[in-house]
């Protein structure tokens, strides 16, 4: 994960660290930098399959 | 290259009794990801290497032997780490390394170009009285950036040896095998300076159990940090625990802000510091378009027309004209007028045969007629195309440009740079906004950043509407923004007059500029929009079904009696009432009342002026407004609601009363 802010890497469980003081952080579906402090939404699941689908699908035409 | 894989931890790093009579050193690398520490490892150590994952853990250790001058070494290369405080696994298991196997040295890896960034850690390194030799790779890629670093300012700030290399080709080993042989262990060292903290640092110390690797003063600001591993590992009774535990939380009264913010910041604060002595900029390197375009985007002057090409071109071109006029025009008068409405109110007719319960799904304000028509065919094509363009500014990397060039802007009403995120993200939508906003470190940028933003900053989806409610009228347009731009400043300053406090500082590092990537774009705009559509879609169709039911019981032709007063006083007709009363639901669903209206050419220019204007100060809706309540307590939040309410009125009064006896035909 890389904050499209400040460039700075962390992994999604440092994210949710840095909200651990706030009381919605359980429902909340935002991602927070923990270097700047910039919020964006996490990439749904739905999402993320279908990316992964796609990298399959070219990965697949390159072997063959 | 000779790797063995072996699950158990290998006899390497077992053998400590013998490491003591051979008088075998160990040699730690440490470093941020990616930073060439492998490189470094197999430079130093050639042939001989092993790998084998850290007891209780999948992470890969790799460890190796060489020679300098017949002294034998052991070197460990760990996985990457960003800070003291671990967070990952692989970050737990290279902070266990330093701690449990006490290297006699370790290299600190940075990437030279990257300094600003890393250098936090070696603070943190020294700070632990770790023997430190300070490695800056990657020096090949500093040549063509445009720093410079000093490096004997950087010796004599740091006090520690600082080697130059090149991991790829071998440079600069020769010089770090020398480094590691003459090391001496020496112990005036940088100290950060912790401020407030410092106090609960010193009251730490008695409480922390002696011999730990890192030294207390380390310890103690991991502790403050509430490291739980770390919290465990160096206090043995429970009774020192609570202690420690009294400390931590009289020394959070203090601040607002969570430890771990405060001391992270007065690190970066103190690498600014030392830096400002080392790094030149490197004159020798020509400009680069990429570095052109970098330094005029942040340039106060040349900035700021970049910053209007900018936002004429992707808010207005893009989001106004194509996003609320080419594109809503499509949905709303082809495909909602056309087929889907006709196919709900047909739909409902037959199966439904109550009048008043058909009007709650297609009646005037039926939750398909209003809501669902509202959220899909006006807000959510504009709020897309919003965030379409604000996924491609952000994956451009000019937000933080932008940050940087209105920080002296903003200075002068009280907040700084940073204050720009929130700023922009109402832009998207303000209750977002309200929540980001406690990431601004100070109280009084927060209260201040909140009224402007429930105040003066529309959201997407309302300045989309405003834009295309305006469309062909240049100069009402320009009235609206004028009056906009004059309340933010003026709000803005009379607030920091109002909050007096310390100026901000701030500080943020500057990742390079870039084409944006359109498979971020995509995934940038989509996550957004799921994200959106999760929070409007149902206070959309509550809205309708509360509307539903005011009208029902009357209570909605009440309101309405009530608002047509200020509404006669401000010149408009008796049906902007209703927008008034959508737009507390939500903002963009007083900017889609507002666009109906519109459409029935029931108003003139200069009353949309007039409406647009209270329209877009007009109170925050009520998600904004419980969370604006959640963020800032509850007297702040509804102190600043009812200033906004009269706020607006009397603004939007003022506006309607000038142009009508300047006369002035917009
Ligand atoms: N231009 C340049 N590239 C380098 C240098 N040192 C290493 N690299 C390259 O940087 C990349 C990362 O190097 P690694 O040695 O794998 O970095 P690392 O710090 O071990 O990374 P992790 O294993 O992820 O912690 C590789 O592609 C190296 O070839 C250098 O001095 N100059
Ligand atoms: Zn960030």
């Amino acid at each position: 994960m890389k904050c499209s802010l400040c460039g700075y890497e962390f992994d999604i469980s440092e994210s949710s660290s840095a909200c651990s003081s706030c009381p919605m952080n359980k429902s909340c579906t935002l991602l927070r930098c923990p270097n700047c402090g910039y919020e964006f939404p996490k990439e749904p699941e739905w999402l993320e399959k279908l990316t992964k689908l796609f990298k399959g699908k070219k990965n697949g035409r390159i072997n063959s | 290259m000779f790797i063995v894989k072996n699950k158990e931890t290998d006899n390497l790093s077992d053998s400590h009794g013998a490491q003591k009579k051979t008088q075998l050193k160990k040699i730690v690398l440490v470093g941020n990801p990616n930073v060439g520490k492998s490189a470094i490892f197999n430079c130093l150590t050639g042939s001989y290497t092993v790998v084998s994952n850290y007891p209780g853990t999948t992470v890969e250790v790799y460890r190796g032997k060489f020679k300098i001058d017949n002294q034998n070494f052991e070197i460990v290369d760990t996985p990457g780490m960003y800070a003291l405080t671990s967070m990952t696994e692989e970050e737990k298991v290279a902070r266990n390394i330093l701690l449990e196997e006490k290297p006699d040295i370790v290299i600190h890896v940075i990437d030279a170009k990257n300094i600003e960034r890393m250098l936090s850690l070696t603070l943190q390194l020294i700070e632990a009285g770790q023997s430190i030799i300070l490695v800056l790779n990657m020096i090949d890629e500093l040549e063509k950036s445009d720093i410079k670093i000093n490096i004997n300012a950087l010796k004599s700030e740091l006090k520690i040896p600082i080697i130059e290399t090149i991991g790829t080709s071998g440079k600069g080993i020769k010089e770090l095998k020398t480094a590691i042989i003459d090391y001496k262990i020496k112990t005036n060292n940088f100290i950060i300076n912790y401020d407030k903290l410092e106090i609960a640092l010193s009251r730490l110390k008695s409480s922390i159990n002696i011999g730990q690797n890192f030294s207390t003063r380390s310890i103690g600001a991991l502790i403050l940090m509430e490291d739980e591993d770390i919290i465990d590992k160096t206090i043995d009774s429970e009774s020192d625990k609570q202690i420690i535990n009294n400390i931590i939380t009289e020394a959070k009264s203090d601040y607002n802000e969570p430890l771990n913010y405060i001391i992270t910041l007065k690190r970066m604060e103190t690498v600014k510091k030392i830096l400002k002595y080392v790094l030149e900029p490197n004159y020798s390197v020509k400009l680069s378009i990429r570095n052109f375009l970098s330094k005029i985007t942040m340039h106060p002057v040349y900035g700021v027309p970049i910053l209007f090409i900018i936002l004429y071109f992707g808010l207005y071109k893009f989001v106004g004209v194509f996003g609320a006029g080419t594109l809503v025009d499509f949905l709303e008068n082809t495909v909602f007028d056309k087929y889907i409405n006709p196919f709900f109110i047909k739909l409902f007719d037959i199966l439904i045969p109550w009048a008043f319960l058909q009007d709650l799904f297609t009646g005037e304000y039926g939750i398909f007629t209003l809501g669902l028509r509202y959220s899909f065919g006006i807000i959510l094509p504009i709020v897309t195309v919003f965030f379409f363009v604000f996924a491609v500014i952000e994956d451009s990397g000019y937000l933080p440009r932008l940050a940087m060039l209105v920080d002296n802007l903003f200075k002068k009403i009280g907040l700084s740079g940073r204050a720009v995120i929130p700023m922009v993200l109402g832009l998207g939508c303000d209750t977002m906004a309200t929540m980001v906003t406690r990431t601004l470190p100070t109280k009084r940028e927060r209260i201040i950043s909140t009224i402007l933003l429930s105040l003066a900053i529309p959201c997407s989806a309302q300045l989309g509407v405003i834009l295309a409610i305006f469309e062909g009228k240049n100069s009402a347009l320009l009235v609206w923004a004028i009056v906009m731009g004059l309340v933010f400043l003026l709000i803005g300053y009379l607030t920091s007059k109002l909050f007096p406090g310390e100026k901000p500082v701030f500080y943020m590092e500057i990742p390079p500029l870039r084409l944006p990537k359109i498979s971020n774009v995509i995934v940038k705009t989509l996550s957004r929009i799921n994200w959106y559509l999760k929070e409007i879609l149902p206070v959309f169709l509550i809205a309708s079904v509360l509307i539903w039911l005011g009208q029902v019981s009357r209570i909605f032709d009440m309101l309405l009696f009530i608002l047509k007063f200020p509404m006669k006083w401000l010149g408009l007709p008796e049906e902007a009432g209703k927008v008034f009363l959508f737009g507390f639901f939500r903002r963009d669903y007083g900017a889609a009342g507002l666009y109906d209206l519109k459409k029935t050419g029931l108003i003139d220019t200069t009353q949309i002026v007039v409406a647009s204007i209270a329209l877009t100060l007009f109170l925050p809706c009520v998600a904004q407004f419980l969370i604006t309540i959640k963020e800032r307590g509850i007297k702040t939040g509804i102190g600043i609601s009812i200033f906004i309410l009269f706020f607006s009125f009397i603004t939007a009064f003022a506006v309607n009363f000038i142009i009508r006896s300047m006369g002035v035909n917009l």
